[in-house]
């Protein structure tokens, strides 16, 4: 704490390596990029983050996309006849939360990917930072709408009179909510990394 | 206390850069911007909250057979979106007011401190992460009671409920105002934090 209060004459490269080297139990080698004058300093515990966040959208939009279940259900037209099989199909495009969720899960996942071949260059930091705040609203939105519509189809709503639906697609809604879990996690995971790259301009301010 | 403005005052006298953005007199209107947005934040939150806490209808529903008519009461406590909402939006106007206070303080002081800067980031994101998704789940809700679902049957809701649904949209729509009010309060700090560093 003492040898930052003396910060304000260096300049950034070397206030990297200071918070870096102190924060070096749970980051490994996070300094080992300073060479270049225009290469910012990477930080290789954000970059692990966004190599999660980028393969947990990608997991999150492929398993809700690819999700659909077809059932038989028995509808007793009269007593007399045998009881009607209906084939019903539950699909993910057939719910605009759903369809919000796999865009969204998408849009974060090409912007991590963007994100991740600019981490190098130093005039990215505030525009990537943006985008991750973005990124950061849009998913948790997603997450906030999908998880909704998954319990209404869990324990539907009788107040308007809503029924459940999962105890009929059940593989369905299992595999819609483990999308929805993975995509949380993906969440905060990005809600971790937008934090550390607050400490550390904060760390590299020359007011610390 | 007193160290720490003596790093600030020597911290400003060392980092000549000046301010990029053409801002005068420092962080100036940086901060002034931050407060009006804040002040704005804590109307928004409040209008949402009068709005959403005020929802309610009783529509008497015709039974023919019987030469009754039964009176079906619509609140929003019968969804646990909508009070996962109010709940969020609670917190958000209570978190405005303080901090409004807070960023009055750091207009009037005359070294801006970069710790409160720095908590003010951190908890503008985590506050924009919650309105967020309180607003993702809401709206989700408001969404099926508007336009209803085929597929899974949920018929709905607005043509009976009208009043109730125009008061959850409005307030879904200004709970939508207050989180990208977040999202522009968290970028105003993250720029006049940025601005200090390198």
């Amino acid at each position: 704490m003492e040898t930052s209060r003396v910060k304000p004459g260096f300049n950034g490269v070397a206030a990297g390596f200071d918070g870096s080297s102190r924060r070096a139990g749970y980051m490994g080698a996070g300094a080992a990029a300073v060479g270049g004058g225009r290469a910012a300093p990477v930080d290789a515990c954000g970059v692990a983050l966004r190599v999660f966040v980028l393969a947990a959208t990608l997991v999150a939009a492929v398993m809700m996309g690819v999700d659909r279940q077809t059932t038989t259900i028995q509808i007793t037209l009269a007593d007399t006849l045998p009881p009607l099989q209906v084939p019903v199909t539950a699909k993910w495009s057939y719910s605009s939360a759903f369809v919000y969720f796999v865009v969204a899960n998408a849009m974060v996942c090409l912007f991590s990917a963007a994100a991740l071949a600019a981490c190098r260059r130093r005039g990215a930091v505030v525009p990537v930072m943006v985008g991750d705040l973005l990124a950061l609203a849009l998913l948790f939105s997603a997450v906030g709408a999908a998880a909704e519509f998954g319990i209404l189809g869990e324990r539907g709503n009788s107040h308007v009179r809503w029924a459940k639906v999962c105890n009929v697609y059940g593989a369905f809604c299992e595999r819609a909510m483990a999308a929805v879990i993975v995509s949380l996690l993906a969440a905060f995971a990005d809600l971790v990394m937008l934090m550390l790259t607050i400490l550390t301009i904060h760390k590299s301010s020359s007011y610390y | 206390m007193a160290t720490v403005d003596a790093t600030t005052e020597s911290g400003k006298a060392a980092a000549p850069h000046p301010a990029p953005a053409g801002g005068g007199g420092g962080g100036g209107w940086c901060s002034v911007a931050e407060l009006a947005l804040r002040a704005l934040l804590f109307a928004v939150t409040l209008a949402a909250l009068v709005v959403l806490a005020t929802a309610k209808q009783t529509v008497l529903f015709p039974v023919p057979q019987l030469r009754i008519a039964v009176p079906m009461a619509s609140k929003f406590q019968d969804s646990p979106a909508l009070i996962y909402l109010l709940v969020a939006l609670c917190v958000t106007c209570l978190y405005s007011l303080l901090t409004a206070l807070a960023s009055l303080r750091l207009i009037s002081a005359s070294a801006s401190t970069a710790k409160t800067l720095f908590l003010l980031l951190l908890l503008d994101v985590f506050y924009a992460a919650v309105m967020a998704s309180a607003t993702g789940s809401a709206g989700g809700v408001a969404w099926i009671g508007l336009k209803g679902n085929t597929h899974t049957r949920w018929s709905k809701i607005c043509d009976t409920y009208g009043k109730f649904c125009r008061h959850i949209g409005s307030s879904v729509i200004l709970a939508l105002i207050a989180s990208i009010i977040l999202v522009i309060l968290a970028v105003l700090n993250a720029h006049s934090l940025y601005r200090r560093s390198r």
